[in-house]
């Protein structure tokens, strides 16, 4: 089980935003990807579940090729959740709802059981309490973790997170970096995009730096926040770090 | 003029009553038709679509481009004259062929009014709806129609009201709504002046009705939501409120 990415390209127009990704992404892995605004990070995770079309390169999924036609995107999908900036909960349905939508539909599951999962869930990000509200009743740290539940409902293989505390007030970034944290120590694999640099430090299994399109640099948060080699990255890090000082 | 209202009362009733029926049965059918038809009309070409599909969301598109340019190009009261005179007058009432004409013409406006909700949502919403593997049409059905249509609901309710006047046409095909009962008040009495006032005055009185129901209920709407949003953004950081003013 494992996401293979080798010579991955993307254009938007005649603007290269990835040239030639590889990665490795094993089961069970926490990999975090920093960079400077516009390097790619999103595009390089909405490529993973095919948010966005490759131009170039393959994306191996658990041996599945999704730069092959044949494979369904849902197929991919509904094994990757992906959790995003702006949280995107359904305006149109109450907050339990919005985890039980997609195993009902997707899956076909019995009502009963998505529930029960859901609420299970729900509760583990604190917000059981909250089921039959209305999601434009929540506070932003309260709908990210909606946001999470409702991905985990699925019970995926691999989660995308993009920027997922970047739309947050300060006060209740914890909140939701404490629910990865917890997952991460579960075991779920995770590919993170976040300017948090305490978390990914402390979180991941391994960092990527991104530039340009490219992954400058790669290895643990020891060696890329301790011992950054590429000058890039040592740049990238005295910025982040001097304004947080 | 009060005297020939009442003279003629039962046929005026019965004119209200068409003219009630058509607008509320015609717009209702129109919401329906017209939401399969901007379905067609949104359909984009997307890079993992088979060629099949490519196709068919082409055909799909063209027919709908198609189908609202006549429509909206062409006056009801052609339509009606054809559809009616040329195809079903033998065998169709008036009154069925009237709905059907008041139905189709509605859907092709409702249709652009239903796509203009479903390109005013966040995109946020279908890319949702999609990564947790929901199809497009899953997601359509689901999350972004359901909104799309809650959010173009005053336009659609003026829809209703335009269609209590438009219906006036439709006494061409011998439809006995509110206009043909003031014609045919007028053509046995000899008061053609008090006849279409009368006419007049039920109309003004049936719109007025409805668009001030309509304000009340908009006004309500969105009192609500500024009500929500004034008390959120006491409580709540400021970065909340920006997301939905986003949205
Ligand atoms: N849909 C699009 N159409 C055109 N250009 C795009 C599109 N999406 C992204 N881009 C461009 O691609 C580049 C990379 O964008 P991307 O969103 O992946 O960067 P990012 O690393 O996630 O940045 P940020 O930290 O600001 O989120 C940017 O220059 C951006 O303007
Ligand atoms: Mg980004």
């Amino acid at each position: 089980m494992s996401i293979v990415v080798e010579q991955l390209t993307k254009r938007f127009g005649d603007q290269e935003v990835l040239t030639g990704i590889n990665l490795e992404i094993q089961k069970g892995e926490v990999v975090c990807i920093i960079g400077p605004s516009g390097s790619g990070k999103s595009t390089l995770l909405r490529c993973l579940n095919l948010l966005e079309e490759p131009n170039g390169g393959t994306i191996l999924v658990d041996n599945e090729n999704l730069t092959d036609r044949n494979v369904s995107p849902e197929q991919i999908r509904k094994h990757m959740g992906m959790v995003f900036q702006h949280f995107n909960l359904f305006g149109n349905l109450n907050v339990l709802d919005n985890c039980t939508m997609a195993p009902k539909i997707v899956n076909k599951e019995a009502k009963a059981e998505v529930e029960a999962r859901a609420m299970t869930l729900l509760n583990k990000v604190g917000l059981q309490a909250f089921a039959h509200q209305k999601v434009d009743k929540l506070s932003g740290g309260q709908k990210q973790r909606v946001a999470i539940a409702r991905a985990l409902t699925m019970n995926p293989t691999y989660m995308l997170f993009d920027e997922p505390t970047s739309a947050l007030d300060p006060e209740v970034v914890g909140d939701v970096l404490n629910v990865m944290r917890d997952l991460a120590e579960e075991g779920l694999t995770m590919v993170i995009v976040t300017h948090e640099m305490q978390f990914a430090r402390h979180v991941a299994d391994r960092v990527l730096f991104m530039d340009g399109g490219k992954i400058v640099e790669q290895g643990t948060p020891d060696e890329i926040f301790g011992n950054p080699q590429q000058p890039r990255t040592q740049e990238f890090l005295r910025r982040v770090t001097t304004w947080s000082e | 003029m009060l005297d020939l209202f009442i003279d003629y009362l039962p046929l005026f009733i019965e004119g209200i009553k068409v003219t009630l029926f058509l607008a509320i049965f015609g717009t209702f059918f129109g919401v329906i038709i017209g939401a399969l038809i901007a379905f067609m009309r949104i359909q984009t070409i997307h890079f993992t679509d088979s060629r099949f599909v490519r196709i068919m969301k082409h055909i799909m598109r063209s027919v709908a481009i198609i189908y609202i340019d006549i429509i909206r190009g062409t006056p009801m009261i052609v339509q009606a004259s054809l559809f009616y005179y040329g195809l079903v007058s033998g065998f169709m009432p008036p009154l069925i062929a009237g709905l059907v004409i008041i139905s189709f013409n509605t859907a092709a406006y409702i249709a652009e009014i239903i796509r203009s909700g479903i390109n005013g949502l966040d995109k946020g919403q279908m890319e949702a709806a999609k990564s947790l593997g929901l199809t497009e049409k899953q997601a359509m059905i689901h999350v972004v129609l359901p909104q799309a249509m809650k959010n173009s609901l005053p336009s659609l309710l003026n829809e209703l009201i335009v269609n209590v006047k438009d219906s006036a046409v439709l006494s061409v095909i011998q439809v006995t709504e509110l206009f043909y009962s003031s014609k045919s008040a007028a053509s046995s009495s000899y008061q053609v002046l008090e006849s279409y006032m009368i006419a007049a005055v039920i109309y003004l009185i049936l719109t007025l009705v409805l668009s001030r129901g309509v304000n009340y209920l908009v006004h309500r709407q969105s009192n609500g939501g500024l009500g929500r949003m004034s008390r959120k953004s006491q409580t709540l950081p400021v970065s909340q409120t920006v997301e939905e003013a986003g949205l």
